[in-house]
């Protein structure tokens, strides 16, 4: 199958990574954050030329960011995660601007909604939050009910509309 | 004499009433329901109502769905471009206390307090058979003269003033012109 | 002596004012036949006179200047002065000889009114409308000024009067007949000056919302709309007079102007609308062409007989 013969050679060539085949068309490889970069150079010159998305899951209870890029390949239709972690409360990372360009808008959104800062990117800023006066929103330790009667008013149950 | 005639003259009111105009400008996910009462099979240009992009020859402005604060602000600039008598209509149940946004930090929960709305429809999303019972509800305030959500927001815009400067912060007017200084010139 | 005059005063203003209703209740039939093309049921034929009835009512005004306000004046004015130059049903309001020549060249004139009143507002939008629009005048001019002189040298005069009276007789006396190519070219072009499709460009209201109009509302809306309308008569009746052998009774004027309206009708909802640099090199290269050849036959082919 062309994802085993795919982990086969990222394993030659880099032997530090973990690598498996998940399922047909799913392939998922966990690298360690400084190396990241170098990994991501030779996928994309393998055939995984389009960055689909960046996504990023908040794990409290162990203290780290994971950061995984999804990327695609055309030619072999493999769809493949690259995770990476980064402490939670040193949330820095490098870009990846120069290998996919288009992680430009995938990065700033990352940063509006959990705080991530990417070192090189050109323009982080708010697009879809106006005034943003708290903490990143999707953090797990955000108390989305308590700012919204903040902002917002109070929530009455039994009368059922907001009183301001 | 001013607003007395052109409040309670018979015929100026049924002109009003046949020929509304809407602003083409549909906020959030109600704004699909609208093409198909636009078209052939809803058809309501049959009451004179014609949809226009400019906003200064308009006098319906018809919101669609749940609000965010970015959105209100740009509503909020649209509705005072509009001229006198100029009415809105407020679809679904987002306006009318959040719907099932009712917790998420970043829509605005009940509609009224930041702009004057005149008929509200209930659904998630209405139907056109229910965007026409409403359209021809606000008709017939509008022929009998009742339609004064207008009035209400020139009157009470201290009120309204204060709840919008209290959600965005003083001066949000000035900070928003100063982000399209780029593209206004005189 | 003064009997006669002050009956031929009330005459002119109350054909004035027929021909504005008319205009409007043009405007409607356009919007009407459109819907029934598209399958459903459209506004009732008088619902521009309620349109315009509304935008009289709107209460604040707001103006950018005197150039701003002057822009609606003058496209009414020039479509009602263009409107008193036409015999119509017998009555000859201002008719002289000579005054084909400043009729076709009057109907030009609410277009550019409505540029020069959009160019004083600061938006960015009517300042590509009217850019777009002004192109879109000189592309017309070159086919529109052939044709003019292709009918002068065809009838050999220039009053509307004796055009009229050429055209007698029989059906095949009549200038759609005698001079094919000038009648064309001069249906085309005059697509182009009304504002419709394929030349919608200027005005085009998905791409620039509404072009020159965009600043515009309430009572400057509602004497733009009145020209529009007026201006949509006055071209329907200029053509019958000229190519469909003149109006000289009501019933073969609403007839024949409503059959040149229904005409410009059926195109506008076929076709879609061209860019403008197609709009451009269309106009001066197919209908310069035909109008070129029309003006060859008029020449050499012999004249009014």
């Amino acid at each position: 199958m062309i994802e085993k013969e795919l982990v086969r050679k990222i394993v030659e060539v880099f032997p530090y990574v973990e690598a498996k085949v998940k399922r047909v068309r799913r392939v998922e490889v966990k690298v360690s954050r400084e190396k990241l970069p170098e990994v991501a150079k030779y996928l994309r010159s393998i055939g995984f030329k389009h960055l689909s998305a960046i996504s990023c899951v908040d794990w409290p209870q162990h203290g780290i960011f994971e950061l995984v890029y999804h990327l695609w390949s055309y030619e072999n239709r493999v769809h493949l995660m690259l995770k990476t972690t980064i402490p939670r409360n040193k949330p820095k990372y490098v870009t990846m601007i120069n290998i996919w360009p288009n992680a430009f808008v995938y990065e700033r959104d990352i940063w509006e909604f959990f705080g991530i800062e990417f070192e090189g990117h050109p323009d982080l800023r708010h697009f879809i939050l106006d005034d943003w006066d708290d903490i990143p929103p999707l953090r797990k330790d955000f108390n989305h009910l308590e700012y919204v009667k903040r902002k917002y008013g109070v929530y009455d149950p039994e009368k059922e509309y907001y009183l301001r | 004499m001013g607003f007395q005639v052109l409040e309670t003259s018979k015929l100026l009111n049924y002109a009003r009433a046949r020929s509304l105009w809407i602003v083409t400008f549909c906020t959030g996910c109600g704004g699909v329901e609208l093409p198909p009462t636009a078209t052939a099979r809803f058809d309501f240009e049959r009451f004179g109502i014609i949809s226009t992009p400019s906003i200064r020859q308009a006098d319906l402005l018809l919101i669609t769905g749940y609000v965010t604060p970015k959105t209100l602000k740009r509503i909020i600039i649209v509705y005072e471009m509009m001229r006198n008598p100029k009415y809105i209509i407020a679809h679904g149940s987002c306006p009318v206390n959040a719907g099932i946004y009712w917790d998420s930090y970043n829509t605005v929960k009940k509609l009224d307090l930041y702009i004057p709305v005149d008929v509200w429809i209930a659904g998630c999303m209405p139907r056109p058979e229910a965007i026409l019972r409403a359209l021809v509800k606000l008709m017939k305030m509008v022929k009998e003269g009742k339609a004064l959500g207008w009035k209400r927001y020139l009157e009470n815009f201290e009120f309204y003033r204060k709840k919008q400067d209290r959600l965005f912060g003083k001066d949000w007017r000035k900070r928003e012109i100063e982000k399209l200084r780029f593209y206004i010139h005189d | 002596m003064t009997l006669d005059v002050i009956v031929e005063i009330l005459a002119t203003v109350g054909m004035v004012f027929l021909l504005l209703i008319l205009g409007l209740i043009f405007m409607g039939i356009a919007r009407k036949v459109s819907a029934r093309i598209h399958r459903r049921i459209g506004p009732p034929l008088y619902q521009p006179i309620l349109d315009v009835i509304k935008l009289w009512s709107k209460i604040d005004p707001s103006s950018h200047g005197l150039t701003f306000d002057l822009g609606p004046l003058i496209a009414l004015g020039g479509a009602i002065t263009a409107a008193l130059l036409l015999p119509i049903m017998g009555l000859k309001l201002l008719s002289f000889s000579g005054d084909f020549i400043v009729l076709m060249y009057l109907m030009e004139l609410p277009a550019l009114g409505i540029m020069l009143g959009a160019a004083a507002s600061g938006n960015p939008f009517s300042a590509v409308g009217v850019y777009r629009g002004l192109i879109l005048f000189t592309g017309a001019q070159l086919p529109y000024a052939l044709a003019v002189m292709a009918v002068a040298a065809e009838y050999k005069t220039l009053s509307l009067t004796e055009i009229v009276a050429l055209q007698q007789g029989s059906i095949l006396n009549w200038g759609l007949f005698r001079n094919p190519f000038a009648a064309l070219v001069i249906a085309i072009i005059g697509l182009a000056l009304l504002d419709v499709q394929p030349f919608d460009i200027p005005s085009a209201p998905a791409e620039i919302s509404m072009g020159p109009m965009v600043e515009y509302g309430g009572k400057h809306l509602a004497l733009m709309l009145t020209a529009h309308g007026l201006e949509f008569v006055v071209f329907a009746t200029m053509y019958s007079i000229v190519f469909l052998g003149g109006v000289g009774d009501p019933i073969s004027f609403i007839v024949k102007t409503v059959f040149v309206a229904l005409l410009a009708i059926f195109i506008m909802n076929v076709y879609p609308r061209w860019r403008i640099e197609q709009a451009f090199s269309y106009l001066w290269k197919y209908p310069a062409a035909l109008a070129l050849l029309g003006l060859v036959k008029a020449v050499m082919l012999g004249g009014a007989m």
